[in-house]
């Protein structure tokens, strides 16, 4: 009954803001920037360029808005217009593949050829191991191509569904699937290259 | 055959997912252990990223963002889809007309698409000259080359 008043609401504040009211975007703005922030926040790994991406990207909005039609969600329109801003942001600032492996301290490194041995795998990480592989992950997902970032980040991180993921990329089903399957064996790849 | 099996198991229902025989297999091949290791690796990380504290907005984000945007209409720069369009129309004009051009220019001169051939095509006809029954003093005549047969309508049916 809530949840039917708020959709109620936001539509119109959706409409609201197609006839050019900033004051009724703004209303939108505060729903949804949280999830545009983790999203842009997961998705470049610079918190420094995060809020000036989230600005563009609902400039961006409000530029589209009279565009959008009510056939998908709202927050599903926002979220690939934030995903397709990030995607042109990460091809532009696409770090070079050139070899970071010297950036992973002598500590890590052992940390991570200790995590080879069975009986270590079944302890819980500890605060240290967390960190080196976060670290590990992010080095990864940034020497990673934006399109396998992009649906690693959608699954693994945003924790969104593979209809989900489709609807946002504008794909379909099965092509998330294989982008799916296709990221994790590239990322599986360059970790082996590691060693 | 194995191994790919439940590799790909791994990947898309974690370790859990195993069977005993499976698990046993894991033990024993090392091909599979690293694999199992390598995505372990990959999904803890992966979930430590997750949990890690999401930026706040800054304070007075959305007033910024607000006064961002009524600059840019002042600017005119919100709309840009008007000048989009028109541009977009004009290209669209532009290119009609130089399709129009070279079609023009491609065409033969005639042809059944513009117009009959100016050529005009000559049939000669035999003449024949009639005078009924009045009679015809061709000495009046000046002299006749010596290619005209004279003949009387009476030759002439004959």
């Amino acid at each position: 009954m809530e949840s039917n008043a708020q959709e109620r609401l936001e539509v119109e504040w959706i409409r609201r803001a197609q006839q050019g009211d900033h004051e009724a975007f703004g209303l939108l703005v505060e729903q949804y920037q949280r999830r545009v922030f983790s999203m842009v926040f997961h998705l470049v790994h610079q918190q420094n360029e995060v809020e000036d991406l989230v600005q563009e990207i609902f400039i961006k909005t409000f530029r589209a808005i009279r565009s959008y039609n009510f056939r998908a969600p709202f927050g599903a329109w926002v979220a690939r217009i934030s995903v397709n801003h990030c995607y042109d942001y990460l091809r532009r600032k696409r770090s070079s593949r050139l070899n970071y492996y010297w950036q992973l301290s002598e500590e890590s490194r052992r940390m991570l050829e200790r995590g080879l041995e069975p009986q270590q795998r079944e302890s819980p990480p500890s605060i240290e191991e967390q960190a080196v592989l976060k670290d590990l992950v992010k080095k990864l997902l940034d020497r990673a191509p934006a399109e396998d970032r992009m649906v690693l980040v959608l699954k693994e991180i945003e924790n969104l569904s593979v209809e989900e993921i489709s609807e946002v990329l504008n794909w379909s089903v099965s092509k998330v699937k294989v982008r799916l399957h296709r990221a994790r064996k590239r990322m599986l790849a360059d970790l082996k290259r590691y060693r | 055959m194995h191994c790919g099996r439940i590799q790909k198991l791994l990947e898309e229902k974690g370790e859990a997912s195993l069977s005993p025989v499976d698990r046993q297999h894991l033990k024993v091949c090392p091909d599979c252990r690293l694999y199992a290791h390598d995505w372990s690796i990959l999904t803890q990380g992966l979930k430590f990223i997750s949990q890690e504290p999401i930026p706040e907005p800054s304070l007075g984000f959305s007033a910024r963002l607000l006064r961002r945007l009524d600059e840019e209409n002042a600017r005119g720069l919100l709309h840009p889809e008007f000048y989009e369009n028109a541009g977009r129309r004009v290209i669209f004009a532009t290119l009609v007309l130089v399709f129009t051009l070279l079609l023009a220019m491609a065409l033969p001169a005639s042809g059944p698409v513009r117009h009959k051939p100016n050529v005009d095509t000559y049939w000669p006809q035999p003449e024949v000259l009639t005078t009924r029954n009045a009679p015809v003093d061709l000495s009046s005549f000046p002299p006749l080359p010596a290619w005209v047969e004279v003949k009387s309508v009476s030759d002439h049916w004959r």
